[in-house]
């Protein structure tokens, strides 16, 4: 990492002012204090109960940014990230109630989360199971990776993903599995950037085994990757990854692009598929969507180009050379973001949230031909207080939105 | 650990808390705050900067805002970080860092952000920076993004026509 001393995320900045400090540390010795005076421990964390979707069975009332995934026998997995812990539970009822949480991290992290840096699981064939989450490491932020190969009853210790973690921050990690199990993971990494005038971090990922033997191996795809917005995997025909990303090309614009790892070692390709021509030097904080299915791809995006403003879904037929029209989502004068999408053949699904100052609605959107046409939207959820992003899970037989709110907690809502 | 000594340990970090001097904390930016920022510079143009610890591009703003403030005294400037509540001293420690401490300073203190957000601007998705240019009649322009010190002088000439 660069020692860059006006950077956010280096530890000099990081660390407390004297006065926090002091005050931090207080707030320790007091929690200390209480501790010893009441005999309550860390082994807390061994008494944790089932409940139902609304956290209050979570040590500190869980989280906001929860991911969740269907395993192959399914049941529904979530990993739940609170500020000094991650818990993974399940549902065998489709999030009615949930399994008592188990602990990843036994030692307290700083975790670091948010909307665009997010937590992953995904649970392989087999039945393992596999998370990834950021937090302070040796750098202000670093993603973790563990697994379970028992079901869920334990997690290995979690390590760092990157081989850099040390020298340079990772975040934003996009944990995915192939048609054929194999898990991925793709980050955001600082490690090339000997300049911060120079744009973008880079995409790193690395393959997990599933073996016993946690020694992973980063390889880079790409550069140029805009700062703030995380990145969307999908899988094509030869089960290669296919990434779409907000990328800053000349001219500081700040559109979108497709990167395809090649086999045979072949250098990754590079696509440019969205010409909004957003020219800004900003962080929007508000990533893409792809999914792929009857070789077509399907993306999602937001932009504030000067060609167009707002959230938009196009399908390409040749794998990405070319993209339909921008078709435009939801209302414009309700912000609509966040957008998701997901291909099951012809039924292509999109969800995204609209805001009107007062509640956020949650929207889906359904084409049966392959994104040529679409139904009317629907708004299927509502919420007045702080909410996550929206997610479509599918456990092969219908079709979801993970969505979590602050008041209404963890909902799976069914699209059809 | 024994009462006594955990008591002691207690009474002497409270004291020393209590003796750090205070430094000036940006103020809680609540739901009605916008409405009061507007009320307390009326008939006044300024501009209000919208930023973040987390955003590496503001941070590349910093050291031109910095200067802006220096180099045009007569330009109000109001800074607002759309960080939590408990972000406030790593705010003021890259403010002190940009020579910046000195000027009216806000952070987000609300958990429904986006109504925050949406109490300033119903129009703005949340992107930062995000810079605000107020008239004396208070018309204003939203703009995202790092500005160069040619648009800053543009609206600057916009503002105190």
């Amino acid at each position: 990492m660069i020692d860059l001393p006006n950077f956010p995320i280096t530890k000099s900045v990081s660390r407390a002012s004297e006065k926090g400090f002091v005050r931090r540390l207080l707030g320790h010795i007091l929690l200390l204090g209480v501790f010893a005076l009441s005999g309550c421990s860390q082994l807390n964390h061994d008494h944790l109960k089932a409940g139902t979707a609304d956290y209050s069975h979570y040590p500190a009332g869980g989280g906001l940014f929860v991911t969740a995934t269907f395993g192959p026998d399914g049941r529904l997995w979530r990993i739940v990230p609170e500020k000094h812990h991650v818990y993974v539970d399940y549902s065998t009822n489709l999030g009615k109630t949930f399994s008592a949480p188990v602990l990843i991290n036994t030692e307290n992290q700083h975790i670091k989360v948010s909307g665009e840096n997010r937590p992953g699981i995904a649970v392989d064939r087999s039945g393992r199971i596999y998370v990834t989450y950021a937090a302070e490491g040796a750098q202000p932020v670093t993603v973790y990776f563990s697994m379970s190969a028992d079901n869920g009853h334990s997690f290995s210790a979690p390590l760092p993903l990157s081989d850099k973690a040390s020298e340079a921050n990772s975040f934003q990690a996009r944990l995915a599995l192939n048609p054929a199990g194999q898990a991925y993971v793709f980050w955001h990494d600082e490690r090339n950037r000997t300049d911060w005038k120079q744009p973008g971090n880079s995409i790193y990922y690395t393959t997990i085994s599933g073996q016993s033997s946690l020694n992973f191996v980063a390889q880079k795809l790409s550069d140029t990757l805009c700062d703030c917005c995380r990145i969307a995997a999908a899988f094509d025909n030869a089960a290669q990854p296919v990434l779409l990303a907000r990328f800053i090309y000349p001219g500081g614009i700040r559109d979108h692009g497709l990167i395809k790892t090649q086999t045979e070692g072949k250098k990754p390709m590079e696509l440019r598929v969205t010409f909004d021509q957003w020219a800004i030097e900003a962080c929007p904080d508000h990533g893409p969507a792809i999914a792929f299915s009857d070789d077509k791809y399907h993306i999602a995006w937001f932009t504030q180009g000067s060609v167009r403003q707002g959230l938009f879904y196009a399908y390409s037929t040749d794998q990405g050379q070319h993209f339909s029209n921008p078709l435009a989502l939801g209302n414009p004068g309700k912000l609509p973001s966040h957008p998701d999408v997901m291909a099951k053949g012809k039924r292509i699904f999109l969800t995204w949230t609209e805001f009107d100052g007062t509640k956020t609605q949650l929207w889906v959107m359904q084409s049966n031909d392959g994104g040529q046409t679409w139904q009317p939207a629907k708004s299927i959820a509502e919420s007045t207080a702080e909410v996550d992003f929206p997610f479509l899970l599918s456990n092969n037989k219908d079709v979801f939105v993970s969505w979590n709110s602050k008041n209404e907690g963890y909902r799976l809502i069914p699209v059809n | 650990m024994p009462l006594k000594k955990l008591a002691s340990g207690l009474l002497f970090l409270l004291l020393a808390f209590l003796n750090t001097p205070v430094q000036a904390e940006p103020s809680a930016f609540t739901s009605g705050s916008y409405q009061q920022i507007l009320a307390s510079n009326a008939n006044q143009p300024f501009m209000l900067v919208i930023w973040s610890v987390n955003c590496s591009s503001c941070l590349k703003d910093m050291a031109l805002l910095s200067s802006i403030h220096h180099s045009r005294p007569e330009i109000k400037m109001i800074m607002l970080a759309a960080d939590e509540l408990s972000a406030a001293d790593q705010v003021q420690q890259i403010l002190e860092k940009n020579q910046l401490s000195e000027i009216e300073s806000w952070v987000y203190a609300e958990e429904n952000t986006q109504k925050l957000q949406f109490s300033i601007d119903p129009k703005w998705y949340g992107e930062l920076p995000r810079t605000y240019f107020f008239d004396k009649a208070h018309q204003r322009t939203g703009v995202s993004g790092v500005l160069s010190k040619e648009d800053y002088d543009a609206m600057f000439a916009k503002i105190l026509k």
